[in-house]
């Protein structure tokens, strides 16, 4: 009990840290108050001062605007210290001013813009009142913010000091034309969200009902419902990881769509500049870390257990906590977004800004989230080591694995060893949000760049970890669909042991602009362009394997062939950046967006896909629509090109990625070389239109599930032909997953060899053969 | 080739022609044979005779594997080979440059969110200025054609990365430390200058440009 009472007492001075420490911010100056009038002046708003705004005649701000008309507007503060100054009242007045919408300019030597704000210039700074121009927009209701600043005079930021704070607007009158409705990205995005959650909950409770429609009361749901929520079976727990996985692939889809209207040309607003870095923060952090990772799960926890003919994997309970700290650390991730606080600081996280005080609070949310998800893959990596090292049929040696689980096993073991780099960044980044620690922050002697090693050290890897699940799920489509036998099975499993190697080495490419030493860039040069040959080797062998073969066309193997184009050519883009001389102008331009959807998209996602409609029979016991598949698979595939391929010119022409908006050669740029040329905004648009295409493919494979899982065919145990032990057990496979554990028959032959030093030393020697 | 010059663009008509090669040879192969090798209708041959529970007999060649092994390896070590030589004029090491009578011109570059800080030291209005641009209002560098400049480059708050397109140089801007990127202006004109690494809200606005004269 005594220990109890301790561990009460910790948890609760833990979480009355927790709640107090978010309203402190680390500053260099030391821990200041975040509401603050302005960066100068602290304290709270004082009653005393009182801001005022008005046309520059005196009169009143009127209720609406003519838009195109220049408004002269007068504003200032009365009260406060500044007043109690009598003569020549010398810095004792500041502001800052803010339009949502129209333009504000300067009419006078006391105000200046920065920033995109208008605030006080030096000589300003003796003033109590300002005037400026205000060019009225085309529509919409314009909102002001006036911050004021009321000081003593005494040119130091002191207690005395007050400041105030007043918003005001003003509706448009409809003279320049039409009023154009607002639409606010977030609210679209929540919209989205929402509705993706009650699509989700209808169909949870339709196919519910269709089980037996008579019976249907909440009687009999709730049982079933919870018999979901806390299973340990590795299929169910593989169906919560995609019903997951979809979802949130769904709703990282609509934030690229709404990324995607915003830059469809060039000044556009339909997101504001913060929205946009949320958008696409949280877009790159849900699609790999919440979209890519759970499908990829969901087929490793389905799949690797029935491929090695196991009962269930090694930790059954371990397995259900990975998934359910998913939803806990995607909860976390996203709740900034609702209110406009989300995080902003890129997926990459790069330091001193998403350490930086001006950041939303949500990335500390963030942080705390992907912590989560840190815990989450170490325990997927134990449980399914575990389960593929000891948990084998009888007669499937290591070299006798389908390519799937090798690809799996290769996957878990490169997250297992750089997920804890990532953990050490992410608790450091966290610590120096909340409490003011140091690792990054340079006034106090922290190095930025030790979380881009760190973040990076995990992140080459990462992006590997999703590929080559992929890999695994091509060759088993490939070599199934020739009807052949994977050509170089070996090789294959050696490229993949060399790809998990290599990935641990590259990293540094991801950095050859950070300021580097010439020798560590050669190396990591060298080191990247060899990744080329053993993925090289993989997907010459996938080649191989179709030759002699008979192909039979199914869905999933045009999503394999389409594979192969998308991931060759996204192959070939990336061969591009390690040569430094090229990289210096490619880095961070579409160029290498382009590149990693085409690896992503192209080959993670393109290679699920594969996967989805190759063992969804399996799963589910019903065959998939194959006239909707190969409709998915033509628009989709249309849609995909239109939306990526043309990114790379943009690339070339030096379009920057992460910019809300671009710059187009033109009125006032037309002399300046090096903005975009006019014709990039019509290809903006055109990839918007393939976006939109791409996203809406993907709701033909959504229907064709769902209404497959109602009405399709049944499936047989082996519709396809495979050889693995999946296709053994009935589809859906009863549980636990295997009557009766089966044996492996390999037909080559195995010479007698003598155990060399790796098996002794891996081997107990009171080990014996047939044991097991 | 010179320092700082725009080295990407022999090495991309090179990796372009290469990848061409490579794009050709491997599409050809996948299109001949997803036509070639495709099942009859109706038709359902088990060509290796693949049973559920069993694993197939071995469908390798040694010799293939380690021919699309060593092409290849070819290939990337003579791409490697090319993409060596630029590294010295994209970071030409100082101490060379002085010696081979070349003089370069050192004008520091500081990032702060979200403008760029052109600091001239004690050079020559001719060689390196500063000023408004009359049509943009952005902050505008001015420095004269063909002369080598070594922009040393350092932020006051968060990571920048002044990318100048025209030459393709960019160098990441760390706060704490100094990174240097090398341009010889080959081009008169006015030359746009962004950030490439994100630094917060206005990153897309931190733009700049660099006014080359003869």
């Amino acid at each position: 009990m005594k220990a109890n009472y301790r561990t009460i007492a910790f948890i609760g001075i833990l979480l009355a840290a927790l709640m107090f420490a978010p309203a402190l911010d680390a500053r260099p100056t030391g821990i200041a108050n975040v509401d603050t009038g302005c960066s100068c002046h602290s304290g709270t708003a004082s009653n005393d001062v009182s801001p005022f705004l008005t046309l520059a005649n005196g009169s009143e701000l009127p209720d609406t605007y003519v838009s195109g008309v220049t408004y002269n507007l007068a504003f200032g503060f009365t009260g406060g210290p500044a007043e109690d100054v009598v003569v020549d009242r010398i810095n004792t007045g500041g502001f800052n001013l803010i339009a949502s919408k129209g333009t504000l300019t300067p009419a006078d030597e006391f105000t200046q813009l920065m920033a995109g704000e208008l605030t006080h210039s030096e000589v300003g700074n003796d003033q109590q009142s300002w005037t400026v121009d205000w060019a009225a927009p085309a529509s919409g209701k314009a909102d002001f913010r006036l911050m004021v600043n009321s000081v003593n005079g005494d040119n130091q930021a002191s207690s005395d000091d007050q400041w105030a704070s007043a918003s005001y607007s003003v509706a448009s009158l409809g003279g320049g034309g039409e009023e154009l409705p607002d639409v606010n990205g977030l609210t679209v995005l929540f919209t989205g969200m929402v509705l993706v959650f009650i699509l989700l909950s209808i169909a949870v409770a339709y196919i519910f009902y269709r089980q037996n429609p008579e019976s249907f009361s909440w009687e009999t749901f709730a049982p079933w419902i919870a018999d979901w929520l806390t299973s340990t079976d590795h299929k169910r727990i593989g169906t919560l990881y995609f019903i997951a996985g979809l979802s949130f692939f769904l709703i990282g889809g609509i934030m690229a769509l709404m990324m995607r209207i915003q830059l469809s040309s060039p000044g556009n607003d339909f997101l504001t500049k913060d929205e946009y870095n949320q958008f696409f923060t949280i877009h790159g952090t849900v699609m790999i870390f919440l979209a890519a990772m759970p499908l990829i799960n969901a087929f490793a926890n389905w799949m690797v257990p029935l491929q090695i003919g196991a009962k269930d994997l090694a930790f059954p309970r371990l397995n259900a906590m990975s998934f359910w700290l998913q939803p806990v650390g995607a909860t976390l991730i996203l709740s900034g977004v609702f209110n406009g606080m989300g995080a902003d600081v890129g997926w990459t996280g790069y330091q001193p800004l998403a350490t930086w005080g001006s950041t939303h609070p949500g990335t500390t949310l963030w942080l705390a989230g992907q912590l989560m998800l840190v815990a989450s893959s170490t325990l997927t990596g134990i449980n399914f080591i575990a389960t593929i090292a000891t948990m084998r049929a009888p007669g499937m040696g290591w070299l006798q694995m389908p390519l799937f689980t090798w690809s799996i096993l290769i996957s878990v073991l490169m997250l297992f060893i750089s997920i804890p780099a990532f953990g050490v960044g992410l608790i450091q980044a966290y610590l120096d949000r909340t409490i003011a620690t140091g690792f990054y922050n340079t006034s106090a002697g922290g190095d930025p760049l030790l979380w881009s090693h760190l973040f990076w050290y995990f992140g080459h890897p990462e992006v590997y970890v999703v590929i080559v699940p992929a890999f695994g799920i091509v060759s088993e489509v490939l070599a199934t669909s020739a009807r052949r036998a994977i050509f170089g099975y070996k090789s294959m499993v050696y490229a993949m042991c060399a790809i998990g190697i290599v990935a641990f080495i590259v990293y540094g490419h991801h950095m050859l602009t950070s300021g580097m030493s010439p020798g560590l860039r050669f190396f990591m040069m060298l080191a990247t362009m060899v990744v080329a040959l053993p993925t090289g080797v993989k997907i010459f062998n996938w080649l191989k394997t179709m030759h002699g073969g008979s192909l039979v066309y199914r869905t999933h193997t045009l999503w394999s062939l389409g594979f192969l184009v998308t991931f060759t050519l996204g192959g070939i883009s990336g061969m591009f950046f390690p040569a430094i001389a090229m990289d210096t102008h490619l880095h961070e331009t579409y160029f290498v967006v382009a590149h990693f959807h085409y690896v992503l998209v192209g080959g993670t996602i393109f290679g699920l896909f594969s996967g989805i409609y190759y063992w969804y029979p399996k799963m589910t016991g019903r065959m998939l629509n194959e006239k909707l598949g190969v409709l998915h698979f033509l628009i989709a595939y249309i849609g995909y090109t239109g939306l990526f391929w043309p990114m790379h010119k943009l690339g070339l022409w030096g379009m920057t990625r992460r910019h809300h908006t671009y710059f187009i050669r033109g009125d006032e740029y037309k002399d300046i070389i090096g903005t975009l040329p006019p014709e990039a905004a019509d290809w903006n648009m055109f990839i918007t239109i393939s976006a939109f295409v791409f996203g809406l493919s993907t709701l033909i494979m959504v229907y064709n599930m769902i209404s497959s899982l109602i009405r399709g065919q049944k499936a047989p145990a082996d519709p396809w032909g495979g050889w693995s032990f999946e296709w053994l057990t009935s589809s859906p496979p009863p549980t636990p997953s295997f009557d009766e554990i089966p044996t492996l028959i390999d037909l080559n032959e195995h010479g007698e060899s003598e155990p060399n030093w790796l098996m002794r030393m891996m081997v107990p020697e009171d080990y014996e053969e047939g044991s097991k | 080739m010179a320092v700082g010059g725009a080295a990407y663009n022999e090495l991309f008509v090179i990796f372009w022609d290469w990848s061409v090669v490579v794009g050709v040879i491997t599409f050809g192969w996948l299109i001949h044979h997803s036509f070639v090798y495709r099942a009859k209708d109706g038709e359902n041959v088990n060509v290796d005779d693949l049973q559920v529970g069993v694993f197939p007999k071995h469908n390798h060649n040694l010799k293939l594997e380690i021919t699309w092994f060593v092409i290849p390896a070819i290939l990337i070590i003579y791409l490697t080979w090319i993409s060596i030589a630029p590294v010295s004029e994209v970071w030409p090491d100082p101490d060379k440059i002085g010696v081979e009578g070349v003089d370069y011109y050192e004008v520091g570059i500081t990032g702060q969110q979200w403008f760029w800080i052109f600091d001239c030291g004690e050079l020559d209005a001719e060689l390196c200025d500063t000023g408004i641009d009359s049509d943009t209002g952005l902050t505008t560098l001015i420095v004269k054609k063909d002369m080598i400049y070594r922009f040393n480059t350092t932020s006051n708050d968060v990571i920048h990365s002044p990318y100048f397109v025209q030459w393709g140089a960019k160098e990441d801007s760390i706060p704490g430390q100094y990174t240097a990127i090398w341009v010889t202006p080959d081009l008169t004109g006015k030359f746009f200058i962004d950030c490439a690494e994100f630094c917060g809200d206005d990153h897309a606005y931190m733009t700049a440009i660099l006014e080359v004269h003869n």
